[in-house]
Formats: structure tokens, sequence, C-alpha cells
């Protein structure tokens, strides 16, 4: 039940995305990988991809120049591997909550870190109910961004699977990934009031 | 921004994966397979209507042959063919029914050739099989009912349950699929186990919109289910088989099956014997509630049944609880139903349709690749493993 919960927490905060101020969208994109691993008793080799995540993040609480930030994300990954000789790719499409500490360094330099929340199974795999035990993945994150100008920001950032789950969850979304990217901040400007 | 989240949204309603092999499937022509091979022969006009117009229960007359290594084994035999199944009638390779005109005379196993059989049954006379597409185990592992299957059978359990094997079937010598070719879980199934004539059996099955009365003795069926409805214990003893009762239900419960105990529930009674459970259909274990206690598994909150209705009344005495317990115990410690148990079973099976499924990849797409038949198969084992474990911890 908890996690059903927590699936419409998401849910809801993502529709508060769009009615705040102090937002951010984002596109990143990389290479992942997986370490060496067995799929039904057969070895698979050379398992990794490229993946594209596209999404938007919110400020939701702040601390003096640090900040909590929420947001929802498109990814795909496009990957390949082989196993016994057979050699396949995979495209897959995921919903992800990715929910992030940003911590300023400098005017120039900031770091964040956090942990990415998806969606681990597609939408119409009769697997796919809020009880299932591998419903939702968790990817650590750690980033480092450089203001570059207008509120942009060039990221460089590395993610790795947390969850202890089957192999076979990370044939078609691998387990570690590297990641170079964008960000524009949007900051909604304040209307003057004149004093009479 | 209202875009960007639309196409989010969006996102995730098409949460969706693609797998694409670099890899050449084989052809009938190229497979030299030790699987037997059922030829029927039919007509096509009918034939095709039947698996059209699968809803009407259209029957259709045939002729079954089948070869085993290269031998002709069972050779036009008359049979009548039907369309079974519930939801996996919706797929491209549907169960086929086969009942044969007389019951057919397997003492020399030439029709089904199981590696075990439990000492308490017969496969002698043979009326009906099926020839089943594995359910909702169609587009996954082809293989999850027979595996869980033979691994009750290895363990001795005290359960009446079917016996199967794959096999490909052709209509009028065009390749049709890989099936299971397995014993019934009717009347005609519990007959052929126990050598009576299917008018000694009264059978009733539970699904999940009704009780259904199939054959037999429809006031005693009624009487079992009063008495199960007024909580009357002493009836139910009488009229149970407790023993066959409790290892059924610690198997189902054990295998953490998603679709019982309100489906796919059978029992039966042979003339005046006590009632049995019969297990069948095993597609819908180790899927959504591996990590549920086995009680949780039976209780079934979300179709109120009268066999968890019949479970939780016995479950009321403390000598059925110890019962129940002390044979669960005893079984997860001798290791029968464990994942080093199930394990070989499932090499086994692999083995033997680890070129075939190939055949149905390339006619059916189901599965669609070999990597994702692989994929199903490891969760299939991964699954075991951890149900094995969430149970030891949970009834240790």
């Amino acid at each position: 039940m908890k996690k059903k919960y927590l699936l419409f927490f998401f849910i809801l905060t993502a529709f508060e995305i769009v009615a705040q101020p102090r937002r951010s969208i984002f596109l990143n994109s990389g290479y992942t990988f997986n370490n060496s691993f067995q799929i039904n008793n057969e070895r698979v080799k050379k398992s990794r991809g490229y993946v594209v995540t596209l999404g938007g993040a919110l400020r939701v609480f702040s601390v003096k120049k640090k900040y909590l930030s929420f947001g929802i994300a498109g990814k795909t990954i496009f990957a390949s591997g082989s196993r016994n000789g057979e050699k396949f790719k995979a495209s897959t499409l995921r919903l992800v909550f990715p929910l992030r500490m940003n911590f300023p360094l400098t005017e120039k330099w900031a770091i964040s870190t956090g942990f990415n929340f998806q969606n681990n199974l597609d939408f119409l795999d009769p697997d796919f109910r809020v009880g299932y035990r591998y419903l939702l993945r968790i990817d650590y994150l750690a980033e480092v961004k450089y203001l570059l100008k207008n509120q942009w920001s060039l990221t460089t950032s590395a993610a790795y699977n947390l969850r202890d789950m089957p192999n076979v969850f990370f044939l078609n979304d691998p387990k570690f990934a590297i990641l170079i990217g964008l960000e524009k901040l949007f900051y909604k400007k304040r209307k003057q009031r004149n004093k009479l | 921004m209202k875009n960007l989240l639309f196409f989010l949204m969006l996102t995730l309603l098409f949460s969706c994966s693609k797998f694409t092999e670099d890899f050449q499937l084989l052809d009938i022509s190229e497979i030299d397979t030790e699987l037997p091979i059922i030829n029927i022969e039919v007509d096509w006009n009918e034939f095709n209507k039947m698996n059209e117009e699968f809803e009407e229960e259209i029957e259709i007359e045939g002729r079954f042959n089948m070869f085993r290594n290269g031998l002709l084994v069972v050779e036009n035999e008359e049979v009548e063919l039907e369309i079974k199944g519930g939801f996996s009638t919706k797929f491209s390779l549907k169960t086929l029914g086969v009942k044969f005109e007389d019951r057919y005379d397997n003492s020399d196993r030439s029709l089904i050739n199981p590696s075990k059989i439990l000492p308490h049954h017969s496969l002698d006379k043979i009326k009906a099989i099926r020839l089943r597409n594995s359910g909702n185990d169609f587009v996954k592992t082809m293989m999850k009912d027979l595996s869980l299957t033979q691994l009750a059978i290895n363990a001795d359990l005290n359960l009446d349950l079917t016996y199967g094997e794959p096999v490909l079937v052709y209509i009028n010598n065009d390749f049709h699929g890989l099936l299971n070719l397995r014993t019934e879980a009717n009347s005609h199934g519990m007959a052929g186990l126990y050598g009576v004539k299917k008018s000694a059996v009264t059978l009733a099955k539970i699904t999940t919109h009704a009780l259904i009365k199939k054959d037999g003795d429809f006031g005693r069926i009624d009487a079992f289910v009063q008495a199960i409805e007024e909580e009357n214990l002493n009836y139910l003893k009488d009229e149970l088989d407790v023993d066959n009762f409790i290892d059924y239900m610690i198997y189902q419960s054990y295998i953490a099956n998603v679709d019982w105990p309100h489906n796919n529930a059978r029992f039966y009674a042979i003339d005046q014997g006590k009632f049995r459970f019969v297990l069948f259909d095993l597609d819908g274990a180790l899927r959504l509630r591996v990590n549920k206690e086995p009680l949780n598994i039976i209780e079934d909150k979300r179709f109120p049944n009268i066999l968890t209705d019949l479970f939780f009344i016995f479950y009321k005495e403390e000598s059925f609880q110890q019962d129940f317990w002390n044979r669960y115990n005893s079984l997860l410690a001798s290791g029968v139903i464990s994942y080093d148990s199930f394990k070989p079973i499932m090499d086994m099976n692999i083995a033997q349709i680890n070129s075939e499924i190939q055949l149905q990849i390339g006619k059916h797409r189901a599965p669609r690749t070999m990597i994702e038949w692989n994929i199903e198969l490891d969760k299939l084992l991964t699954l075991f493993q951890q149900r094995e474990q969430v149970v030891y911890e949970l009834v240790e």
C-alpha cells in the first residue's frame, strides 16, 4: 500500500511543477553499461547502450543557497548485447522522477546528488501493478553543473541502480550510466508595485 | 511547459520496450527434433471456423496421428476437437481439446509418456487430452505449468494432477505450433487416473464468477457447499480427504499462484469416496505475490470463494493448524520442493524445446524473440529462488 501512496505522491507532485515559479528543464544523454552477468545460465556480453533523458524539475525546498528539486522526465534507452552468440537490441521508454539536493559551490559551479525513481516494467506488461516487487527502480545520481550564461548550465552526471533486482531488468536498461547534458533554469519575474 | 508535461505523461502511458535480434531463427526443415510430433487431419474450413469463432464452443472431427522418434505410434485415431481455455483463447495459437472416440489404450505409453507417475495414478486408459498453449504463459516461458507440476510429481505429494510433455503439432501436415500435450483435469482425467468410468466421478469447479457443478451427484456437491456456508466442520471432515487438502493448499500457497484459489480449482470424488482437489493450470504462479505469506495467498481478499472459506473453517482447529505447519516444515526441510529440485526440471525442459521454441517465435511471435524467452525463463527461476527464501523465513 505504501508504494501506491508513493506513486500518487509522484504524480501529484508532477502536476504541481507547472504551477510553480522556480523550475528548470533538462536534457541528458550518455553511455550506459553493465558488468558481465548471466541470463538463464549464459553470459551476456557487451551489454551497453545509449540513453537520452528529457524532463523538468521544480525547486521544492531551499535552505540558504542549497535546494531540493523534484522532477519528472522521459527516458529512452537504446541498449544492445549478445547472449550465447545471439545479438540483440532493445529500445525502451521509461518515466523517471528525479529527486535531487543541489549544493552551489561558487557562482559558476554546483554539485547535486539524489535519486532517480522510475518504473521498471512496460505499461502493458501484465505484471505492471503497484504491488509488483520490481515495479520501481531506484538509481543513485551524482551531478556536477557549470553555469554557462542566461541560466543555461552544462551538466555531467553518473548514475547507478541501487536496488537488488534480477539481472534481466538490466538488459534493456543497464545498471550504470555516464551522462552529459544541458539545463535551463526559469525564474518568474516579480511584478513591481508602484507605491503611492 | 504544458506541452512538456503532456509529453511526459504520455511517456508513462507508452512506457514500453521492444527487443530485436540479429539472429536467424531455425526453420522447421533445419530442426532435428526429439519431441513427439502430432499431425491432425481435419477439414480446413471447419478448423478455421472453430478457431475464429472460438467462443461458440464448436466441435469438429479429425484424425489423430502421432510420431515418436520418427515412428508412427498413434495411427489414424478418430477424435473430436474443440478450442479450450479462457483468456488464452485470444492468442494466435489456441489450446485444443482432443477427445478420442474410444478410450485410448496408453499402456505402452505411446500417447503420453511422463518420466514419473505418482503411485496412486494410472495413465493406461485416456479418453481425452489437451494440446495446451500454456495459458497465460504462452508469450513467456511455455513451461511454467509443466515444470511446476513435474516438481509436485517428483515430490510425491498426495495430489491429483495432470501429466504432460511438449509436442510439435501439425494440422494437415502444416506446422501449427509448439504445444504441451497434457492429460485433462476434468472428470475424464480423474476417471482415467483412477481407472474408473466417468459416470463414477462427481466434480465441481471453482471459477472467478461461480461454482460450476460439472458431473456426477450434484446433490452431494450442494450439501458440501452448504456445509462450508454453515461451517459444519464435522460434516466436512467426513466428506473431505484432509491429507490431500493439506498438500494441495501447501503447494498452491508455496508457488504463490495468483490465479487461485478463486479460480482454477476443482474438487471431485469417485463414487462415495471423499472429495479431493486437483492441481492444474499453474500459469499464474510465481508472478506478483512472491513475498506474501502462505496464509495471505490462501486468504485472497480480492475474490471471496468457498475454497478460502473451507480452509479457514479447518484452520480454526488447532490440530489442523499443527498438521498443516508440520507438513509445510517437513516438505521444506526435505528439499523436495526446493529450488535445487526445481532447477534440474527447468534445465531439462529448456533443453527439450531450446531449438523448437524458434519455430514458435517464427510462426506466432510468442515469445517475440529468443532473448525475451530467456528473460522470462530467468525471471521464473529467480522468482522461484526468492519465493523459497521468503517461505522459509515466514514458515520458520
